[in-house]
């Protein structure tokens, strides 16, 4: 159980170093108000190429899909940004 | 607290977040940012960071559009309060045949879920979960069996029920089922969470040379 346990700890301080890294922020917060209209080439436009490197963390921390070239918040993605802005608002 | 089985929590949280989050580029949408990466740097709000990360598996009877009802209106209560809950058809498609066996689709699940809220049913479902759950005893540590009073008053006195397999036994009143796995949950949720802060802050518990990974010790 230990190790599991972390497991989780490691994932849930890896996960807040990701939203802290680069505009990731930006891009969850993009995502959550604009998608499923968001496209890799929007993210470029506003937020500059180094954004793709944050994105590929964010989908693989499972808060962010791609689906036929459109940009989404999964459910867990829509979930933390919803505790996001409730710790910060 | 009925909600209809269309309700659909993230769906509604996204339309909520839409009209919350300000225009991009504008003052406002750069005040909210700000404002999450000063909380994220506070130690306090790490605590929340990971009791969001636990998952809640919500499991029990999908036969009727009732008993589907109750197992999304639990799940919606769960996230509704800040637990991230999933039920079973979030995997598995209970119309579609073929594909992976509910029992496979168990195996991913139980793994990947910190909590395992088990609604006692007599549903076929049901029953391969509880039969899984049953014999997977390593599981046991995670799954919380509600049951109703009148049910387990009837139960009780025969310790060779299925009922014994399952050490953390809630009983709970037909219309409160909601709420009191919501209170359970939460408990049960928080004190993992403080688990997990305290043995990563004392390195105690953290190393066991003889450790396994769930989906190891399930196949023994």
């Amino acid at each position: 159980m230990g190790q599991e346990l972390r497991r989780i700890h490691v994932d849930a301080s890896n996960l807040k170093s990701i939203i802290l890294q680069n505009n990731n922020i930006d891009v969850l917060l993009y995502l959550a108000k604009y998608n499923p209209k968001v496209t890799k080439k929007n993210i470029i436009k506003n937020f500059g190429k180094e954004a793709l490197n944050g994105l590929k963390s964010l989908k693989e921390f499972n808060l962010v899909q791609e689906e036929k070239g459109n940009l989404s918040l999964t459910d867990e993605g829509i979930f933390q940004v919803e505790g996001l802005l409730a710790i910060a608002v | 607290m009925s909600q209809s089985d269309s309700y659909d929590f993230f769906k509604e949280t996204k339309k909520e977040l839409e009209e919350q989050i300000p225009e991009y580029n504008t003052p406002d949408f750069k005040k909210i940012r700000n404002n999450i990466i000063k909380q994220l740097q506070k130690e306090e709000n790490d605590l929340i960071l990971l009791i969001r990360r636990l998952k809640i598996l919500v499991l029990g009877d999908w036969y009727s559009k009732e008993k589907r009802e109750l197992l999304v209106e639990i799940k919606n209560n769960l996230l509704k309060q800040g637990l991230y809950a999933e039920t079973i058809d979030k995997y598995y498609d209970i119309h579609k045949k073929g594909g992976l066996s509910q029992t496979q689709i168990l195996e991913t699940c139980c793994i990947n879920h910190q909590l395992i809220v088990f609604i006692d049913g007599d549903g076929k479902g049901t029953l391969t979960e509880q039969n899984y759950l049953c014999e997977n005893y390593v599981l046991h540590g995670k799954v919380i069996f509600f049951i109703e009073e009148q049910k387990f008053n009837k139960l009780k006195e025969d310790p060779s029920q299925y009922i014994k397999s399952f050490p953390t036994i809630v009983i709970h009143k037909k219309p409160e089922l909601s709420d009191t796995a919501l209170v359970y949950s939460r408990l049960r949720i928080y004190r993992l969470a403080e688990i997990i802060k305290k043995q990563a802050l004392t390195k105690k518990g953290l190393k066991n040379p003889l450790y396994q990974p769930w989906k190891k010790r399930l196949k023994r």
